[in-house]
């Protein structure tokens, strides 16, 4: 009896192969969709304010030429008040994330970044670290030319 | 299938994933994307989805998560929420797909993972960080999605050929 079942369920398992025509579609437009969706990111834009979002909304704005070290306030992960919970440093034009409270420390990990649209991101502390750029004049002449 | 074939089923299959799961915590990721992770362990879902009903899947995938969590001390944490709604709506959209014959193994896997990185981000984005912006990881999570889904579809296919010939001898 027992055996019985055994085979009928193994006869449904194989019947469906590997791969199928309609897979590849499928891929292909993952693919076609990601490749589209990183051209939304602005890439000929120059760097120039680091913007730190604390549970979405716009909490601090600094330059990006400024070499300088900031104590970041994130949301409390329990809650409560908002306790220092990492410090951004801002050098050469890179921004990274130190000392940062959680026990994971991704941000950390997730290095320096430098580009329009690039993010830094502690989800326990809900905060978001991005820079914002704009657009190069035809010229080629930005404020910042000269520190580049 | 009898109730019972049915729980010793879904027990090996969850012990499987769990084994996967930490394991793979182990192999390197190649984007410092906070809290991803490659999703191996979802070839044991994909196995379940071609030998149990649809509760059967579920209770997989809940399970897996679920105890994951423990093994891991992030149960309730942020990525615990991160992965249980990924978890749950890959396994959702992998049902629904296998309900036709259109699609193989890797179809319905890479769907899956479409499905669950599209979750995750979600979740991220409308209620752990509240921001748009982290869609900027969406296109780097989604290529390397369907890479390991492919992966797991080649694992799932060759381990169900394994249990066959295991069975019947």
């Amino acid at each position: 009896m027992a055996m019985d079942n055994r085979r009928n369920l193994f006869k449904k398992i194989s019947a469906r192969p590997l791969m199928r025509k309609n897979d590849l579609l499928v891929i292909g437009g993952v693919f076609v969709l990601s490749f589209a969706l990183s051209f939304l990111i602005p890439q000929h834009q120059t760097a120039s304010i680091v913007i730190v979002e604390v549970d979405g909304r716009e909490a601090y704005r600094f330059s990006i030429q400024k070499d300088s070290e900031y104590p970041i306030r994130g949301c409390h992960p329990v809650g409560g008040t908002n306790p220092v919970s990492h410090t951004l440093h801002i050098r050469d034009g890179q921004v990274y994330v130190e000392d940062a409270q959680c026990r994971d420390k991704l941000c950390e990990k997730m290095g320096k970044i430098d580009h329009p649209g690039q993010i830094i991101v502690c989800v326990p502390y809900k905060v978001l670290i991005r820079i914002e750029g704009y657009q190069v004049n035809e010229n080629g002449a930005s404020p910042d030319a000269v520190t580049r | 299938m009898e109730n019972n074939q049915k729980v010793v089923r879904i027990a090996l299959y969850v012990s499987l994933a769990l084994a996967v799961y930490l394991i793979e915590a182990f192999i390197p990721v190649p984007v410092p994307i906070p809290g991803f992770k490659w999703g191996f362990s979802n070839f044991v879902v994909l196995m379940s989805l071609m030998a149990l009903d649809t509760r059967g899947v579920l209770w997989v995938v809940v399970l897996k998560v679920l105890l994951g969590s423990f093994l891991t001390g992030k149960f309730l944490s942020p990525v615990f929420f991160i992965s249980f709604f990924g978890n749950v709506s890959g396994a959702l959209a992998m049902i629904a797909v296998s309900k036709t014959s259109c699609f193989g193994y890797i179809g319905i896997s890479v769907i899956g993972a479409f499905a669950s990185n599209l979750a995750q981000i979600g979740i991220c984005g409308v209620w752990l960080l509240r921001s748009a912006y982290i869609w900027y990881f969406f296109p780097y999570i989604a290529v390397m999605g369907t890479v390991s889904s492919v992966l797991n579809a080649l694992v799932a296919k060759g381990g169900e050929q394994w249990f066959q010939t295991y069975q019947r001898t």
